[in-house]
């Protein structure tokens, strides 16, 4: 609107003006990643968008980095392809300089390193680290935009992570590590209603797949599709089903 | 002035039903179950009728005394209101919006408190002209932020029978600004007998929010027909409005209009006119996410006495098939004390008051 | 959500109205925007204020539409009281006195066009402010700036009626066609002396 009285000299009468420089956008989108005795999942669902506005129904967010270890990102878009790329050109640094490809937790801990080196003009980025370690064995590790790493079985981020993460907290510790101290999940559980068995690839495959199918129904970042990259010993193979498109 | 309250108090004064408050908008409180007309001694009756109110809901007071006590205090002995008017009494509210706490709550937010968000109504909505009325649909997804706040909301709102309003915006402003014109409608009915207009409806909702300068934020597409044929009205915030043949509101009404543009066309068959709104607003679904669910199509015909509401007219998000169940088992949680408190059963009578 | 849903409407626009021998002919765009959205594309901004005076409006159209709605309510009321068709002066006055008491909050630049038996076709521009001046020709919107040129080189007072129609449906032509918020189709209003005096719409 213009506001205009009959001497009016708004760039005198305001003060100053502020501009803002702002370089990022938040693109959406949704991981999750479990692991377990001698696997890891981990999944992302495909809708990438800004505002109120999609721009595909067909862009997956977990990228495999080698042949035990995958990275969830999401965010802001731009981010994660520069970040993804320095990473690839990292992983293959280190793949000439020390003649054997990286372990998950190198690829981890290069990770946050990378995150911190931009402590100040961050990637807006969140992070999600999927894998086996030396044994065989699943781990996730879930990042903050600068660097903090964290070592977990489970995680969920992105737009929805906050609606998802209380759940995996009271069904997935239940499941994974029913025989630990420190259970935040099972708090109150009577020792009856704590599962005795670890959790099963399938299990977990079965909650990642409930997780999204919830998350899609109140969150209108994450909706279309899901992929699912699938570690073990074997090798790695992936799923996907379709979500709720509007 | 005293004149008495028998002018205070019309003799077929309007006993309106006591109606719980709907937890939307800002009102808490209750809608006042009376209403006076008149000019003397207007508080004090009011008072009295209020005393008497409470007493009614508490003690149960017959209606006849109520209305004879009122009167007799009203006719000259005069009301302290001060003294008689308990702790439940609260001050009538004056007419219209409360700004209490405006002041406060600019204080809160200079100090940094985060407003809470309102639901709005990221929406899809839209109506179009076709050889016999109208046509209005809406989707039904509710927002507040990235969050889906209603799955399944109604934005179709009724005006009169031959009129139906879409709102698209905050939902609460949307909400209550056709509730307002709905019953100020009414009342003309009442008061002229005749069917009102469309162009009236359109005046009082333009008006209402021209006066609040675009802070009620309700954007509308208005329908319906009357004696002078079929309209559409787009009402916007600030109270601007275009009369068209077809209208699309909301975040999703780009991707509405869209279709609209491509396929609207003058004296449409009612089927045509149909399948247009449904691929307009499944459109804005699809592709706007502030929109989402299902389609509702309200069809208004000028051979109908009432609009018909189809909802859901057709379902577009559909809910995914969940495989676990992640109930908790019974005895899940751990009883850490038990303790029996024995009921007390009273058994008392209670017989009707003479009247 | 975006920035141009919640945005106030306005009418980026083309306006012209000139006197010629006779009577008035005001023309008008037919586009409303909110910021790079063609809200309406078939907008009427002529507005009636009585059967032989109409205002051509730019600004926000929520402001314009509330004067115009205000000023024929008094106009019609005064014609009731006074059994005789309101002066175009008395018109513009009405409209001016809103857009001068209002002009801190309303953003509404209005041009005044009609025919009465005192001074005959009139046009009266009411820039944003409220100022109020009598034109034989007067343009206005944010189309306006690109035909200064043409309508001080070509504007002639006193034309024929149907060269003064030609006149505005040119000027009008050649704004739209230079300004990326006027557009649509020109809609003309022409008010003439005649024994039953009425408007022809184009």
């Amino acid at each position: 609107m213009i506001k205009t009285t009959r001497f009016s000299y708004p760039e005198v009468e305001n003060g100053p003006m502020q501009r803002h420089f702002s370089p990022y956008t938040d693109n959406g989108g949704t991981i999750v990643a479990i692991a377990g005795k001698g696997f890891a999942v981990i999944a992302s669902d495909t809708r990438l968008s800004s505002g109120f506005s999609i721009y595909t129904r067909e862009q997956p967010k977990v990228q495999q980095l080698n042949d035990w270890t995958i990275l969830g990102c999401s965010g802001c878009w731009c981010d994660v392809l520069t970040l993804k790329r320095l990473m690839e050109a990292r992983i293959k640094l280190y793949r000439h300089e020390h003649n054997r490809a990286m372990s998950t937790g190198a690829i981890a801990q290069m990770l946050s390193t990378m995150l911190y080196y931009k402590r100040f003009f961050p990637y807006y980025v969140s992070n999600v680290l999927a894998g086996l370690d030396e044994e065989g064995n699943g781990v996730v590790y879930s990042y903050d935009p600068v660097g903090h790493c964290e070592k977990s079985t489970f995680h969920a981020g992105g737009s929805s992570g906050a609606l998802i993460q209380p759940f995996l907290d009271s069904r997935v510790r239940a499941l994974i590590q029913p025989f630990l101290d420190s259970r935040i999940g099972n708090k109150n559980l009577t020792p009856d209603a704590i599962p005795k068995e670890p959790l099963t690839l399938d299990e977990a495959l079965r909650v990642v797949k409930d997780t999204f199918i919830s998350a899609a129904e109140r969150d209108i970042y994450t909706g279309d599709g899901v992929l699912i990259k699938i570690v073990t010993p074997e090798g790695v193979r992936e799923e996907s089903f379709p979500l709720r498109h509007d | 002035m005293n004149k008495g309250a028998a002018e205070a108090l019309p003799p077929n004064f309007s006993w309106l039903p006591f109606t719980s408050c709907p937890l939307i908008g800002q009102s808490l409180e209750p809608i006042r179950p009376f209403h006076l007309m008149g000019t003397s001694n207007f508080e004090k009756a009011y008072y009295t009728l209020e005393l008497h109110f409470s007493a009614l809901v508490f003690r149960e007071v017959s209606l006849e005394k109520l209305i004879s006590g009122s009167l007799s205090e009203g006719a000259g002995v005069p009301v302290d209101i001060n003294t008689s008017m308990s702790s439940l009494l609260v001050e009538p509210p004056a007419a219209g919006f409360s700004f209490r706490n405006t002041n406060r709550n600019l204080a809160l937010e200079a100090h940094g408190f985060v407003a809470p968000k309102a639901v709005k109504t990221g929406t899809t909505i839209a109506g179009l002209i076709y050889k016999d009325g109208v046509v209005l649909g809406a989707d039904t997804r509710a927002t507040a932020g990235n969050i889906v706040a209603d799955k399944n909301c109604e934005k179709i709102h009724r005006i009169a029978p031959r009129i139906y309003c879409c709102g698209a915006g905050t939902a609460a402003d949307t909400e209550m600004t056709t509730r307002s014109i709905e019953s100020q409608i009414e009342l003309l009915h009442l008061n002229t007998g005749r069917e009102i207009p469309v162009v009236a409806a359109n005046r009082l909702l333009k008006q209402q929010l021209f006066r609040y300068q675009g802070h009620i934020g309700a954007a509308l597409v208005l329908g319906g027909v009357d004696r002078n044929g079929s309209h559409i009205y787009c009402i916007y915030p600030h109270g601007s409005t275009d009369k068209l043949p077809f209208a699309t509101m909301g975040s999703g009404s780009l991707a509405a209009m869209a279709v609209m543009e491509s396929r609207w066309k003058p004296e449409l068959e009612l089927d045509d006119a149909i399948d247009i709104m449904r691929e307009a607003i499944t459109a804005g679904i699809t592709n706007d996410l502030g929109s989402g669910s299902n389609v509702d199509v309200m069809v208004i015909s000028k051979d109908e006495p009432k609009g018909k509401l189809a909802r859901p007219f057709r379902q577009v998000g559909i809910r995914g098939q969940r495989q676990g169940d992640y109930g908790f088992k019974r005895g899940a949680t751990a009883v850490l004390e038990t303790r029996v408190v024995p009921l007390q059963i009273v058994d008392e009578q209670v017989e009707a008051m003479e009247t | 959500m975006a920035d141009w849903l919640t945005a106030e409407h306005s009418t980026g626009t083309s306006l012209v109205a000139a006197e010629f021998d006779g009577g008035v002919v005001i023309g008008a765009d037919s586009r409303t925007t909110t910021g790079a959205y063609v809200a309406n594309r078939v907008t009427d901004k002529l507005t009636r204020l009585s059967d032989q005076i109409y205002c051509c409006r730019s600004g926000s159209a929520a402001d314009t539409q509330a004067i115009a709605d205000i000023a024929a309510y008094h106009l019609e009321f005064q014609e009731i009281e006074t059994g005789q068709p309101p002066l175009v002066n008395v018109a513009a006055k009405v409209v001016q006195d809103i857009c001068y008491n209002y002009r801190d909050q309303m953003s509404a630049g209005m041009i005044i066009g009609g025919w009465d038996v005192r001074k005959g076709g009139q046009v009266y521009a009411i820039p944003i402010g409220g100022m109020i001046v009598r034109q034989a020709i007067a343009i206005g919107g944010s189309g306006s700036s690109y035909i200064y040129g043409f309508v001080d080189a070509q504007f002639k007072e006193g034309m024929q009626k149907e060269d003064c129609v030609e006149f505005v449906k040119k000027c009008l032509g050649l704004a739209i066609s230079r300004d990326g918020s006027s557009g649509g189709v020109i809609r003309v209003v022409l008010q003439e002396h005649r024994k039953y005096p009425d408007m022809v719409k184009q």
